[in-house]
């Protein structure tokens, strides 16, 4: 069994201000590669500082 | 027949801890290890008469003893997790063993301090008491989420044995407050109640929309949900576990 993840955001963030702007310029809501690499990395630092292994 | 004698044992020994408790905290440990042993092998009582007499003359050489602080902290090393276990396992004698309890906290991570001296440093507007799990007190003193309740001033309990979480679990509530861990999402402690505090959030929560959206599109099962936290100061995203489901702690359990 799994542990049920809730991912929280911190809108005072400046990188998290930065993401919200490229999602915002992009036409589909999907931003360009760069940014889709970032976020997953900081998915998993924020797994890992949460305690939880990468897989 | 055999178990209303062992139930009578180990109300006496616990109800001796307890007399003991009152003189020194050091024999409060001892009396404490004693009731989780005890609790644990109900079983038989001819054990249980073993375990007495071994209590008792604990609790002699600990009077003997002049440094009892040392003596204190042996014993909790000792034997703290019989008591933990005793938490667990005997919902019977939970609130008395609950009392015996020792743990490291923000307010002086180098000593250990019971449930009792948490609640009399509570803020007069907490009904909570915070617990955050983790691998190692210096692991969990760096995590991103203390931060917060640091600032603010709200003391948290730091758990670093893995035992300790399904303690706290079991606990649920000590004198009417409620026991709950900062690693979960249901926490409301650092939450604002006034109206206008709740309307940023709210326009914070429709800014990010977007940004949440696809967060959680781009993740896709790996997430429950992506929200908005309050409760983080420097640190850009953090996950928390749903009130219900498993912890971070309990699923490394889990997995092992």
């Amino acid at each position: 069994m799994m542990a049920k993840k809730s991912l929280e955001i911190n809108p005072h963030h400046p990188v998290m201000k930065a993401l919200l702007e490229k999602i915002k310029e992009s036409e589909d809501n999907s931003p360009d590669e760069a940014s889709i690499e970032y976020a997953d990395l900081l998915y998993q630092m924020a797994l890992l500082q949460s305690g939880f292994a990468i897989e | 027949m055999i178990k209303v004698m062992s139930k009578k044992l180990v109300r006496k020994t616990i109800d001796m801890i307890k007399e003991l408790a009152a003189e020194a905290e050091e024999e409060e440990s001892s009396e404490e290890e004693a009731d989780a042993d005890g609790e644990k092998k109900e079983e038989s009582e001819e054990k249980e008469d073993e375990e007495k007499s071994d209590e008792k003359k604990d609790a002699e050489e600990k009077d003997k003893s002049e440094e009892e602080e040392d003596k204190y902290l042996t014993f909790w090393n000792n034997f703290g997790k019989s008591i933990k276990l005793g938490v667990i396992e005997d919902s019977s004698n939970r609130l008395k063993l609950a009392k015996l309890l020792r743990f490291y906290s923000t307010e002086d991570p180098d000593k250990l301090h019971s449930l009792d001296d948490y609640i009399g440093r509570m803020k007069s507007d907490q009904d909570t008491i915070l617990y955050l799990p983790g691998d190692s007190k210096s692991a969990i003193l760096k995590s991103p989420i203390l931060k917060k309740y640091k600032q603010k001033g709200y003391e948290v309990l730091l758990l670093d044995d893995p035992i300790d979480e399904f303690t706290t679990q079991h606990l649920t509530e000590y004198e009417k407050r409620k026991v709950k861990s900062i690693a979960k999402d249901d926490v409301s402690v650092l939450e604002d109640s006034d109206k206008n505090a709740k309307k940023k959030t709210q326009k914070l929560k429709e800014m990010y929309k977007p940004l949440t959206d696809w967060y959680k599109k781009h993740l896709g099962k790996q997430v429950e949900k992506v929200a908005i936290s309050q409760k983080l100061d420097d640190s850009p995203l953090f996950i928390f576990t749903s009130q219900y489901g498993f912890s971070a702690q309990m699923e490394k359990i889990n997995k092992a």
